[in-house]
């Protein structure tokens, strides 16, 4: 029952995703097609998103659903491939650190940037 | 269509005691119109090479003993006209994703202990063997829901075809998994939450790619992959406690001790006397 709960998981993750990316891309990449507004992804813009808490949030988010459906799609490749119960156990510790590892790095990332962005939005206010 | 052609059998033998690997060895049959394929086995091991072996029971496509790989199809052998398939040439391998015994015999064992695993019969509270009076209810609708799925003979076709299996042993297969959505989706049965354990495990339900490969081939019609798809949404909803609960239905105790169902009334006489 224990798959089932992690199967539950991958498929919400999955969902959420479609949203949450969805939102990324129109927001960021397509919306300046679609809309014909200015350039989202230029330097200033993107540092006045990472300024915001709340693209912080969507940001850790979006890592968080990402790793996470993605990590448990490979565990599934792998389980696959290797059949060995053992070579099973530590594919599932080797993911789990990484899926950690990475998330921790991606937020740490980002809190970084939104550190940065905060500062130079408030120095620019400032002049 | 001709009475009788000679047709060519490609046929793959291996002795595990004496051959390194399988070998594919030619055979020309006689093969008359309704002649089915282990009519034409039958023919090689009389007339041509007694050394042939392969499993075979009913000869009417009950037992499922007979499964093997036709021109690359799993299927059972005496529901398989020959000329329906070739007129030339046929090729005949054992059931893949099983091992071989010997010659197209396949070790079937393990496909039935996997069957074992699922509980593949109706759970019932263990206090019920003290009063085995009665009988249980059922409407054609709640039969309709499992009919199909009962109708599995076990040949092995459908794990053979698998391809997910092909690549990792340890999944449970298209067969057990239908066979436990059987027992699942059956009113006197109140086993379902066991079996979640072991169909919702690592190597159960949420393997299955729904490559449809099993239901394809199977020669009764059952549906083992849409099986799975429901055995998947099943899971998760149990899982999230949204399902409807399936309580085993209770028994009827007899006339006038059980509950009355509402008998409609017979028809009018279409005769008068």
């Amino acid at each position: 029952m224990k798959e089932t709960k992690y199967w539950t998981f991958h498929i919400f993750a999955g969902i959420l995703l479609l949203f949450v990316l969805g939102f990324h891309f129109l927001y960021t990449h397509i919306g300046e097609l679609l809309f014909k507004e200015s350039d989202n992804i230029s330097k200033e813009l993107s540092q006045g998103r990472d300024a915001k808490t709340s693209f912080l949030v969507f940001f850790i988010i979006l890592l968080g659903l990402g790793l996470y459906h993605g990590l448990y799609g490979l565990k599934n490749i792998l389980f696959e491939i290797f059949s060995s119960k053992a070579v099973q156990k530590i594919i599932v510790i080797f993911i789990l650190l990484l899926g950690i590892g990475l998330f921790f790095f991606g937020s740490y990332s980002s809190y970084l940037a939104h550190k940065n962005a905060a500062a130079k939005t408030e120095v620019s206010h400032a002049k | 269509m001709p009475n009788e052609k000679n047709v060519k059998f490609y046929i793959r033998r291996y002795d595990p005691l004496k051959d390194k690997e399988p070998y594919l060895r030619s055979y020309d049959v006689p093969v008359s119109k309704g002649m089915v394929v282990l009519d034409a086995l039958h023919y090689i091991r009389e007339n041509l090479d007694p050394s042939l072996a392969w499993r075979y029971s009913c000869r009417m496509g009950v037992c499922g003993s007979c499964g093997m790989l036709i021109n690359g199809s799993p299927t059972l052998a005496c529901n398989t006209q020959i000329f329906d398939i070739s007129e030339t040439e046929l090729t005949i391998a054992p059931l893949p994703n099983f091992r071989i015994i010997k010659d197209l015999v396949p070790e079937l064992s393990p496909m039935f202990e996997k069957h074992r695993e699922i509980l593949p019969f109706v759970v019932r509270e263990e206090s019920e063997l003290d009063d085995p009076e009665g009988e249980f209810y059922q409407t054609p609708e709640q039969l309709e829901e499992f009919l199909q799925f009962t109708f599995c003979i076990k040949c092995g076709c459908c794990m053979a075809a698998c391809p997910t299996l092909a690549t990792d042993p340890n999944y449970l297969g298209p067969q057990p998994l239908a066979q436990a959505h059987r027992y699942n989706k059956d009113t006197r049965d109140g086993g379902r939450k066991a079996r979640n354990q072991i169909t919702g495990s690592n190597d159960g339900a949420f393997k299955c790619h729904y490559a449809g490969e099993c239901s394809r081939v199977c020669p009764k019609g059952v549906d083992p992959a849409k099986a799975i798809q429901i055995m998947k949404r099943q899971l998760v909803f149990d899982f999230l406690k949204i399902s409807k609960s399936q309580k085993p239905c209770e028994k009827l105790k007899g006339p006038g001790k059980g509950e009355k169902k509402d008998i409609p009334p017979a028809p009018t006489y279409t005769v008068q006397e």
